[in-house]
């Protein structure tokens, strides 16, 4: 009996020792964590942290502190607690969504699960460990939103100090919901896209269906718009109520949520806060036997399928039915157009940019001034809705390129096969940005149709929009090209199909917000001066940066493919 | 495209609308409006009854809670014609009271179901043509949410 039990103990702290392995090990290689060798790193790394929490935490204080002054959620100046079940429920929603996104790729179809399987580990370490990565990702990405803001909130309603380690603690266990649903989630997601790959007519009957939705639900909130907006003169009468009413009803709706955040920050009622109430105890053994619950179902309903689908190699999950077609002569340039069209129409990657460029982007201008044209504005106002087209457009052109920073290390260990082809480098590099090319060409001429058709701007104007527009996508698909080049990921897509923390694709989207927001700022401010060539001199800028970045582009690639 | 990027475009989205509300619009003379913030009903007054006879109606004690108001109803053959309507000793008025006392706009707006009744929009009166039950809700005319309901019985 005695060595019964200690060979259950040993099997189990042998299991142990083998999760953290495990765990640690994707972690180092999904995270950078090299600082960790180094004290003096290490510490820059802490104190860049608890800075960057710092500087989060003060701006929702400020968002609070101005709500209250405003008087934006009550009269009486306090927040409201569905404020918090609002954007805690958003956030929630998101995360599970995009994990579950991660984690089909993750579990199912990541190539590291070939070479995880064979360590001395069972396959349900093996799972667990995919699932701690995921919740260490999901943890971290708490302490830079969810904890900084209910800790704003805290200072902001002047809490005890014994509520910022409550919020910290029960993140730790709030973290894993969205992991585990996803996981659970992850199921049906995965047969869904195995079945859309299979049967293309389901994924275009599918496709239309959304984007016909989608259509008719920008112009039925169209149709909502009154024919005069203006918050300030309607604000007391209705739009207070109306916020007031949408919270009140939505807290309602998502009753668990709403306790869970009551759990957090306690009641505050005519005698003050409270933040241990009637519900707190059960609402904490709820999240707790749910957490239970759903690792439980997770390990009887996912893991199998995991275990499946890891151990099948990939070469026989092949379709060997494919048509017999004859070979067209095409010169090594159009050949190798023809090949990324193909890969982008497979991957996904050409519904993912008409859905963003050709059908979200339009129809959220069109709903946008709308908006802009149920209210009556004055010279300002008029230039400022100008800029946030520009704006508005430039966000969603260029975040369309944040996945040409990694559209190069995405090919894995077939990279190196670019150096052996009877080709230029340049132009075989080049063919991988046609898809965007052409697919942002496409949505900015709908876009600038859909701008025109309101009348805003005159017909000069509005094609210089179109062009700066599309002189700053350019410049910043270049760029972005330009950035996976000189950092390849190579070994990171090879090993798991996917980096979740790729610096390029940071850089890249930090660089799209800046370049957005530097020339729509530019361009209000020019035209205090002079309206009448301000769209010349952001357009000559656009060009000019554009031209810089193509040839730069160019030129890296051919000193970089030399070098190597 | 990233979960971050996404909502910092639905955000930029937002402020786009916001910022344009507060910083773009043409300059409106404010007229420095007071909403109505409550409406109290004080009681109801028959207006078209002879001397010795009772010229309010009584509260009903009810179990809801409810402002329920009575009054007897004097039998006789009632039309809508202009002449009966004015020698009908069944017509009622909502005395009310509207707070704060310099509300801007201090009407207030009818609704009930005009089943066996008719408004008199000039004298705000309410003529009853039979025995009835009818439901009244006062609301602000100005566009605050404020209103009150009251029931008034013809037995």
């Amino acid at each position: 009996m005695k060595e019964q039990t200690i060979k259950t103990e040993r099997s189990f702290k042998r299991s142990l020792s083998s999760l953290w392995t495990l765990t640690i090990m994707q972690l180092k290689e999904k995270m950078d964590v090299a600082y960790l060798r180094s004290f003096r790193q290490t510490l820059f790394r802490v104190i860049f942290f608890v800075l960057e929490f710092a500087a989060i935490t003060a701006i929702c204080f400020l968002l609070f502190w101005a709500a209250q002054m405003l008087k934006v959620f009550d009269m009486s100046g306090a927040i409201p607690s569905n404020v918090l079940v609002l954007v805690f429920t958003v956030m929630l929603g998101l995360s599970t969504v995009f994990t579950t996104a991660g984690l089909v790729k993750s579990l199912y179809l990541s190539r590291d699960n070939l070479v995880l399987l064979t360590f001395p580990a069972t396959p349900a370490i093996v799972f667990l460990s995919k699932l701690l990565v995921y919740y260490v990702y999901e943890l971290k990405k708490n302490f830079f939103f969810l904890i900084p803001f209910f800790c704003a909130y805290g200072i902001a309603q002047g809490y005890a100090a014994y509520f910022y380690p409550w919020v910290i603690v029960w993140f730790i266990f709030i973290a894993a919901v969205p992991v585990l649903l996803a996981a659970l989630l992850s199921m049906p997601a995965l047969y869904i896209y195995q079945t859309l790959r299979k049967v293309p007519i389901v994924q275009y009957t599918l496709i239309t269906i959304t984007f016909a939705g989608l259509i008719l639900f920008a112009y039925y909130l169209i149709s909502l718009i009154p024919e005069n907006i203006n918050f300030l003169e309607t604000w007391s009468s209705s739009t207070f109520w109306e916020i007031k009413g949408f919270l009140e009803s939505f807290e309602k709706a998502v009753l668990p949520l709403t306790w869970l955040t009551t759990l957090l920050i306690g009641k505050t009622d005519l005698a003050g806060h409270h933040q241990f109430t009637g519900t707190t105890l059960p609402v904490a053994a709820g999240l707790i036997v749910l957490i239970a619950l759903l690792t439980v179902l997770c390990f009887t309903l996912s893991q199998p399928l995991f275990y499946k689908m890891a151990s099948t190699p990939f070469e026989y999950t092949k379709n060997m039915k494919a048509k017999a077609r004859p070979n067209k002569k095409a010169g090594p340039f159009f050949s190798a157009v023809k090949k990324e069209w193909m890969v982008a129409l497979r991957d996904g990657t050409v519904t993912t940019l008409v859905t963003q460029l050709l059908v979200v982007m339009p129809l959220a201008i069109a709903l946008l001034n709308s908006l802009y044209e149920a209210m009556s504005t004055k010279f300002i106002g008029l230039q400022m809705t100008v800029c946030f087209n520009l704006l508005i457009v430039l966000l969603f052109m260029l975040s369309a390129n944040i996945r040409i920073s990694s559209a190069y290390s995405k090919d894995g260990f077939s990279a190196y096969l670019n150096k052996v082809q009877p080709s230029t480098y340049g132009s075989l590099l080049f063919a991988k940005l046609t898809v965007n090319l052409v697919m942002g060409f496409v949505g900015i001429v709908l876009t600038t149709f859909t701008y025109g058709a309101f009348g805003a701007v005159g017909t000069i104007e509005l094609i210089l929009f179109a062009v700066t527009v599309y002189a700053l996508y350019v410049a910043h698909l270049f760029w972005s090209g330009e950035m996976d080049i000189m950092n390849p990921q190579y070994t990171q897509y090879a090993t798991f199909s996917e980096q979740s923390n790729n610096p390029n694709e940071n850089k890249s989207s930090v660089l799209a917000f800046a370049l957005s927001f530097l020339i729509s700022g530019g361009m209000l401010l020019l035209s205090f001066e002079d309206v009448s060539v301000v769209w010349y001199k952001i357009a000559a800028v656009a060009i000019v940066i554009a031209a810089v970045k193509i040839y730069t582009y160019f030129l890296k690639i051919k000193v970089y493919y030399k070098e190597k | 495209m990233k979960k971050t990027v996404i909502i910092a475009i639905f955000l930029v989205y937002l402020a786009s609308i916001v910022v344009v509300q507060f910083f773009g619009l043409q300059v409106v003379q404010l007229q420095g409006k007071v909403y109505v913030s409550n409406i109290t009903v004080q009681g109801i007054t028959l207006t078209n009854r002879s001397e010795g006879q009772s010229a309010t109606a009584g509260k009903v004690n009810n179990d809801a809670g409810e402002l329920w108001y009575a009054f007897v109803f004097i039998a006789g053959t009632y039309t809508e014609d202009e002449e009966s309507i004015a020698s009908n000793p069944n017509k009622i008025k909502v005395e009310y009271l509207v707070e704060p006392f310099d509300a801007s706009e201090k009407e207030v707006a009818y609704e009930f179901d005009p089943k066996n009744v008719i408004f008199i929009e000039e004298t705000e009166e309410i003529v009853f043509l039979k025995r009835a039950t009818v439901t009244i809700q006062l609301s602000a005319k100005d566009g605050s949410p404020v209103k009150t309901k009251v029931k008034v019985s013809a037995r």
